[in-house]
């Protein structure tokens, strides 16, 4: 079938073939298939990114091209690494192939290094895997080389090869984990979500580096992410996949002008835009299906606006769309128009409707939360001081949304849970729809019972937010029971709740293992909404989340705000996500906001430079990223 | 769905053969304690002196010891007294710390540093020594001597439970129910046992296995049991002197003493790594 598709550039071996590979996971009960036949090529000097949301094989997929699938998965197919077929090579012939010709580079930083191996070496472990390199370089030069791998990835401060990696921060660790992998100069490196676990300027300056390293050396790169700006900004082509099938291929400029299947177009618009809001955020229904479950149909259809019955038929084919490009979308062709239109056709909203700096003019309106001169400091193991909110003042009028952002370890989160009782602020004033709230713990039980009802917070980590043993309607009928709510009235409210936040009355008995991501996140709501608030804190509340479900419960999120009146406070790094559901915005830095003001002067006019700092570092297209990383590379030289 | 034990083990062969098998053992025991009187072949207190340290035959299975007495009678006239004191020892164990575990991880501050400098004072003592010397002083016997072993055995279990229930304190879904208004005690019973009850079930496993054997080394050096009693601690001591002769006198109850530990502790262990690789599986 490969060589129908004309994917590869003209006439040139490619570094990396893979053709119909499979891979499959053998368990006790039943076999269970992680993707299937998938073709993918990668020219030398090309980066590829390969897409697609949690769940989908991403991972699965570079683990069988480096051959470490662990031993209960069976690949079958065929993947061919600069001329020579390694799909069933030995285990040990293998190893040495990693490292020399190809390397991975994973998540987390910590996981790939050794904590008692210092920076130094853990690059000279990696050289000396290599018999050659033992027998024929002197210490000296040694020493040398990893100097310079070091300064490749941006280190020119020598001292940092002694330190162990509890020392570094994550995007330094993320460094050395990278001048590791490239120490024996392989030939192909993948990095599976390299950035992830990164906040955004380091992660900007991760990308930039590994854009920059590639072209240096002429290697090919495979970029796995689950972020498509951040795919659009590195690589040459892009494959997407879902549910273990690609469904389009082609070159990044293509897909993020034109995608050509309805997957890609989704996550495209899902994907918010960082320049304007939108009207009506774009989500794609659902979430994502295993391979089996879509067998022997396009593995979209369960989630396709444009489904019909060919598309039910037959396991659709990857088929050429354009030069270079493919598409797996049976219904292309009648379908095509009508996606521009989508494109193109979408409302930019109107400016925020609330604004406070008129409203606050009028003494009438309580304010929904005021925090005066907050302060909070926390002893940390060291017994020192750490000041995680300094002197922060805010306030947030009824129906009102106001997001909160900054960097990690900018106060963000401690604020948040002051004002809903986890910590007791060190001083300052909280005050909740005109009750007094700054500490909890010195108010009596009615008080406390009362301000439970004002303010009402959703965390960002999905998994771990509901009681793994309560079922969804246990966990409902709590809070209003505790609340003082009668049974009957209890029982009613769940299912309007439920409705409320779009989950079907069925889930009443489902237990959170059983939930997605994104309905876990929708029972939160529920959850907070029990109680009624004036006021519901989302910290982070989408950022675990894939692009299609964060859209849809910024819409959910929305709908609160706008149907209930309720005021929200938007607490998150994700610029594009404050453009699309704040009205205004407080950016925080150190424990102190640098800037306020309305959503549309922070992102659109910043005047603090923290501000111009954050909004530079998300991901754009390609050229504005080298032009960054020029820069970048340029300060950090003189940071030095 | 529901994370029920039986749902989960749906089908027998799931179960690894020596869980079965420990499970086997512990239903025999447990058999033969509550039907001893039915199922015993001699009266375990009559001696018969004309049949003294016989080897096993075909009426007495086990032989008989010194005084003539049938071995197996009395090995299943002792199961019952082996199987209540490790029982109530490790029960006893699991609702203190189940309680004040609990309440030290959750509630933090004062009452946490309280209820640690207690655990830590019995930390501190010769556990052994002061059983030895509190019982055989106080002539208390085998009361005095379960709870002696209780109280001691019952600091472990609490530094466990106040760990664990300290992780569960920092999730996020036990933080949403406090700022929701579920009252403290409710999220303690409510919530946070049922998710670390695996921890409490490995916790009275650990605790039977220990407090059989150290009752049965108690009984050995002539404390806690009276004399006579069919105890298998004391049995194995009245065999003793003469091990190498009458062997299967002295052998049996601490061969049956392993057993019943070892198979305690192989449930335990199953049970909680079951629970665990549940929880892991997300
Ligand atoms: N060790 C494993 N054993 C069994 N199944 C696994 C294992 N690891 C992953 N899977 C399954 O393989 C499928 C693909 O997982 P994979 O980790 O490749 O997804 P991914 O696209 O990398 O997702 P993410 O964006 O969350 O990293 C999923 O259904 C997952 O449950
Ligand atoms: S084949 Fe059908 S279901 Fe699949 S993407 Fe195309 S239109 Fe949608
Ligand atoms: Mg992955």
């Amino acid at each position: 079938m490969a060589d129908v598709l004309n994917l590869e550039l003209n006439s040139s071996e490619p570094l990396l073939k893979v053709s119909g590979l499979t891979v499959r996971h053998l368990g006790a009960e039943h076999e269970r298939t992680i993707f299937s036949n998938v073709d993918l090529s990668v020219a030398r000097g090309e980066t590829i990114g390969i897409v697609g949301e949690s769940g989908s094989g991403k991972s699965m997929l570079t683990k069988a091209i480096m051959r470490m699938l662990p031993p209960y998965m069976a690949h079958e197919g065929r993947i061919e690494l600069d001329g020579q077929e390694i799909t069933n090579l030995s285990l040990r012939k293998v190893h040495q192939l990693r490292g020399d010709q190809m390397t991975l580079l994973f998540q987390d930083p910590f996981t790939m290094l050794n904590p008692v191996l210092s920076a130094g070496e853990h690059i000279l472990e990696a050289l000396r895997a290599n018999k050659k390199f033992r027998k024929e370089i002197s210490k000296q030069e040694s020493k040398k080389i990893v100097l310079e791998r070091l300064s490749e990835v941006g280190i020119h401060d020598a001292a940092v090869a002694g330190r162990f990696p509890f020392q570094l921060s994550g995007g330094m660790r993320q460094r050395i984990a990278l001048a590791t992998a490239l120490a024996r100069n392989p030939k192909l490196l993948i990095a599976d979500e390299p950035s992830t676990a990164l906040d955004n300027t380091t992660q900007a300056e991760i990308l930039a580096l590994l854009k920059n390293v590639q072209q240096s050396r002429q290697m090919g790169l495979i970029l796995v992410t689950h972020d498509l700006r951040v795919a659009f900004s590195v690589c040459d082509r892009i494959y997407v996949l879902y549910a273990g099938s690609i469904l389009e291929v082609g070159p990044s400029v293509e897909l993020e002008k034109a995608p050509l299947h309805p997957y890609t177009h989704g996550l495209l618009l899902s994907e918010p835009p960082i320049d304007r809001r939108i009207e009506v955020l774009t989500s794609i229904p659902g979430s994502v299906p295993s391979f089996d479950n879509v067998l022997g149909k396009c593995a979209f259809a369960p989630r396709c606006n444009w489904q019909t019955q060919v598309c039910l038929d037959s396991t659709p084919q990857l088929r050429n769309v354009g030069e270079r490009h493919v598409s797996s979308c049976l219904r292309l062709q009648e379908i095509k128009s009508e996606l521009i239109v989508d494109r193109t056709g979408r409302k930019t909203a109107d400016s925020p409707f609330v604004n406070l700096s008129t409203q606050s003019a009028l003494p009438s309106i309580t304010p929904v939360l005021r925090i005066q001169s907050l302060k909070k400091t926390f002893i940390n193991s060291q017994n020192r001081k750490v000041e995680a909110v300094q002197n922060v003042s805010l306030e947030i009028a009824p129906g009102e949304c106001v997001a909160l952002v900054g960097e990690s370890g900018s106060g963000k989160t401690t604020l948040g849970r002051c004002i809903v009782g986890l910590e007791v602020p060190t001083s300052g004033s909280i005050e909740l729809d005109g009750l007094e709230a700054t500490n909890y713990n010195s108010i009596s039980r009615e008080s406390r019972a009362a301000l439970r009802k004002k303010a009402q917070i959703v965390f960002q980590d999905p998994y771990s937010s509901l009681d793994p043993r309560q079922t969804v309607a246990d966990c409902l009928s709590e809070v209003m029971q505790v609340n003082g709510e009668g049974k009957d009235s209890r029982n009613s409210r769940i299912d309007a709740l439920l409705k409320h936040v779009g989950l079907p009355e069925s889930y009443r008995v489902r237990l959170p293992e059983s939930l997605s991501g994104g309905e876990r996140q929708r029972v939160a709501i529920a959850r907070a909404l029990a109680v009624e608030p004036k006021l519901i804190i989302c910290d982070e509340a989408v950022s675990a989340l894939d692009v299609s479900v964060q859209a849809q419960i910024l819409s959910l999120l929305r709908k609160i705000q706008k149907e209930m009146g309720i005021s929200l406070l938007f607490i998150t790094h994700d610029l594009a996500v404050v453009r699309q559901i704040a009205d205004r915005a407080y950016v925080m830095k150190n424990g102190l906001v640098v800037e306020s003001g309305l959503v549309d002067d922070v992102l659109s006019r910043p005047q603090n430079e923290f501000t111009q700092k954050l909004l530079s570092s998300v991901p754009s297209s390609a050229s504005q990223l080298a032009e960054k990383d020029q820069t970048l590379l340029l300060k950090k030289d003189k940071d030095k | 769905m529901t994370l029920t034990l039986r749902s989960r083990v749906s089908k027998l062969r799931d179960v690894p053969g020596s869980v079965l098998v420990a499970s086997l053992i512990i239903i025999i025991i447990c058999f033969a304690a509550v039907a001893a009187q039915f199922i015993s072949p001699f009266n375990p207190m009559e001696q018969d002196l004309l049949a003294v340290s016989l080897k096993p035959t075909s009426s007495h299975w086990l032989g008989s010891d010194e005084l003539g007495r049938d071995v197996f009678s009395r090995l299943i006239a002792g199961s019952r007294g082996a199987i209540i004191g490790p029982f109530l020892i490790a029960f006893s164990g699991l609702v203190v710390s189940a309680i004040l575990g609990i309440f030290a991880g959750y509630r933090g501050g004062s009452i946490d540093n309280l209820i640690m400098r207690g655990v830590d004072f019995i930390v501190a003592l010769p556990g052994l020594l002061l059983t030895i010397v509190v019982v055989s002083v106080t002539h208390g016997g085998y009361w005095m001597a379960l709870l002696v072993l209780g109280v001691l055995n019952v600091q472990g279990d609490i530094r466990i439970v106040r760990g664990v229930s300290l992780e569960q304190r920092k999730l996020p879904y036990i933080e949403a129910l406090r700022v929701v208004g579920v009252p403290r005690w409710r999220i303690m019973y409510k919530h946070i046992v049922p998710n670390i009850y695996p921890i409490l079930i490995a916790n009275f496993a650990t605790d039977f296995a220990g407090a059989l054997v150290a009752l049965s080394g108690l009984s050995f050096l002539g404390l806690g049991s009276q004399p006579g009693t069919p105890d298998w601690g004391r049995m194995l001591s009245d065999g003793q002197p003469s091990l190498f002769t009458n062997y299967w006198a002295a052998l049996s109850p601490g061969i049956t003493i392993v057993l019943l530990a070892v198979s305690v502790n192989l449930i335990g262990d199953w049970v909680y790594d079951f629970y665990s690789k549940k929880s892991l599986q997300r």
